[in-house]
């Protein structure tokens, strides 16, 4: 345990420091934008591409990953969607309110997950990430996007309109692209590659740094039972999901710890977003996010040990 | 030559694609101002501190290094300086158009050559282009502020001996280079993790400080003093990397720290002219314009001066 500590540590780390820059205002808040435009647009998408394009994936278990990935998405989103008259009137919250513990509970963030499995096995691990958000990015933002615009009041999106959501997002474009050309084997120019390298360079300080600076320590006082419900679904109960139906489709060893930390990893940034754009309980993203963070200090080295000694 | 400049390609690129992205309605020039502020107030004395603070200087020439740039910057201010007339008079320019040929000519982009140093010399040479930022970004500062002061329009206010040191305190390449020395002179060794997040944070940096630097350019402002931006160049891009090399021969380094020191030399004028000249009364556009310039020649005379280092 200490040992997955120790090496998660620099992870850690940065994420406090962008914290910190934000806090002290050494960086203000207003500062930060440019850095998440580039991240989520530039730096991420590349490093997703190039990772893609040249390691060799062809040995990874593509199929099952794909499966116990889908399966424990669709297994934890089912049952919130089933119980949700009970968590409604058991919380005593409002339908915005639930569609935020959905997003809290449904969604991870890649650029936690990334330099996780970068430190713990370098390309590898990151092209593990990179094939589990191909997976997984369209149909978590599709489910949350009709999830939060039912039970937020807001008018259904058209299909058109919704198509453009989903496939506006560059991590699918950076995905599918880098998955075609390792696929099709199609060779591609030296210069550009490394052109892509330095920029994904960029991508796990940028991302952590912009993440740590998006947490809002100082509003957490007495996490309400909503927090508590988000926090505990996504960093304990998705990794279970995760491993039995990971032991229904047969993965292991660093598949499967590729899994586990990404249904381990906090909810993502842009469920925050989207809840603030299609109204949401925008707040109760913003508390989850940061409780989650704080405890992922110490549930994330304890998923890796647990899954390292058992498996 | 082919090779080296393939080989310094996606620098270009990168530039480029900075240089684009200030252009979309995504990443407009509002939010650039954020980004260079982490790039320099964040990440580049992450880098800088990491690589002076873990170096191992009993491997490092570091007095003949410092010695041989101090002397190579020195011929060329004393050359500027002392044909200031006869070189204003022929181009037809004034005092703010000349302090921004100064700045041109001497100063240099850390972020360009903090970017190709590990592409040719791998991460570790990283520690040699510290050293430099280490000795020529005060010197520099210095220098170019009293030039500044002498001939730009400010009324001919004399900076005063504590607006000099703030000018060179308040760097961050200054005080996260000394902050570096202070480190390797206590006798501590960095901890594993310090330096595992001190990287983390350095490799992020070189991909967005070459962005910044395509975000900077400004193409087609101030097309006058055409000879002046020519002058500017060829004095930045060949002369300096000569008189460099002239130096470090004369101080007897050699490998990969002259080499190191030698592309230093060579690359682009640095950011900070630009805020310079524009809050002491130099030509800002103009010094714009010869960055701009001066990144497009540097396609060319990089890879040459590569090419003749190898």
């Amino acid at each position: 345990m200490s040992a997955a500590f120790e090496s998660l540590l620099p992870v850690f780390l940065l994420l406090a420091l962008g914290y910190l820059l934000r806090w002290r205002e050494v960086v203000p808040i207003d500062m930060w934008r440019g850095i998440e435009l580039l991240g989520y647009w530039v730096f991420f998408p590349a490093l997703l591409a190039e990772t893609l394009i040249s390691s060799d994936i062809q040995t990874l278990p593509l199929a099952g990953i794909t499966f116990t990935m889908l399966a424990s998405f669709a297994t934890m989103a089912g049952g919130l969607l089933l119980l949700r008259r009970p968590i409604l009137a058991g919380l005593n919250i409002t339908a915005p309110s639930f569609s935020s513990i959905f997003q809290n509970t449904t969604r991870w963030n890649g650029f936690i997950a990334l330099p996780i499995l970068a430190k713990l096995h370098g390309e590898l691990g990151v092209a593990l990430v990179a094939v589990v958000l191909a997976v997984l990015v369209p149909v978590a933002n599709l489910a949350a996007v009709y999830v939060v615009a039912q039970n937020a009041g807001t008018q259904p999106l058209p299909t058109r309109q919704l198509l453009y959501v989903i496939f506006r997002n560059p991590f699918i474009w950076a995905t599918t692209l880098g998955l075609l050309i390792n696929l099709s084997g199609i060779p591609v120019y030296a210069p550009a590659l490394s052109t892509l390298k330095m920029l994904g360079g960029a991508a796990i300080a940028c991302g952590l740094l912009m993440v740590g600076a998006g947490l809002r320590v100082e509003e957490i006082r007495r996490p309400s039972p909503a927090v508590w419900l988000g926090t505990v679904l996504k960093l304990l109960g998705m990794p279970l999901l995760v491993t039995l139906w990971s032991l229904a489709f047969g993965i292991e060893g660093v598949a499967f710890l590729a899994c586990i930390v990404c249904a381990g990893v906090p909810t993502a940034m842009s469920a925050y977003v989207l809840a603030r754009q299609m109204g949401g309980d925008a707040p109760l993203v913003a508390t989850t996010v940061t409780l989650q963070t704080a405890l992922s200090f110490i549930t994330i080295p304890l998923l890796i040990w647990l899954a390292q000694s058992f498996k | 030559m082919t090779h080296a400049f393939i080989a310094l390609l996606p620098v270009f690129i990168v530039i480029v694609i900075g240089a684009v992205l200030r252009r979309t309605n995504l990443m407009g020039e509002a939010h650039w101002v954020g980004v260079d502020h982490v790039c320099y107030f964040v990440l580049f004395p992450a880098i800088i501190f990491k690589e002076i603070a873990a170096a191992d200087f009993s491997r490092i020439p570091v007095w003949q290094m410092a010695a041989s740039m101090v002397l190579g910057l020195a011929v060329m201010f004393a050359l500027l300086l002392v044909l200031r007339v006869p070189l204003s008079r022929a181009l037809g320019i004034n005092g703010a158009q000349f302090s921004s040929l100064f700045q041109g000519a001497t100063r240099w982009h850390t972020f360009i050559a903090f970017a190709i140093v590990p592409l040719f010399f791998g991460n570790e040479a990283l520690a040699l282009a510290a050293v430099s930022a280490a000795t020529m970004t005060p010197l520099l500062n210095v220098v170019c502020v009293i030039v500044l002061s002498l001939y730009a329009n400010n009324g001919g206010q004399r900076p005063s001996a504590g607006k000099l040191a703030l000018v060179v305190l308040r760097n961050p390449f200054f005080f996260s280079s000394m902050g570096g020395v202070l480190f390797q002179l206590s006798g501590l060794t960095l901890p594993t993790i310090g330096i595992q997040v001190l990287d983390m944070i350095g490799r992020g940096a070189l991909g967005l400080a070459l962005l910044t630097v395509g975000a900077g350019l400004h193409f087609g402002e101030a097309a006058a003093a055409k000879t002046t931006v020519a002058l500017a160049t060829a004095l930045k891009l060949l002369l300096m990397p000569v008189l460099m090399f002239g130096a470090l021969k004369l101080f007897g380094v050699s490998g990969t720290p002259a080499a190191v020191a030698m592309l230093c030399s060579a690359v682009p004028t640095g950011s900070g002219a630009y805020v310079l000249a524009r809050q002491m009364g130099g030509d800002a556009p103009l010094v714009a314009n010869i960055l701009t310039f001066q990144v497009i020649c540097a396609a060319v005379t990089i890879p040459l001066v590569l090419t003749f280092l190898a």
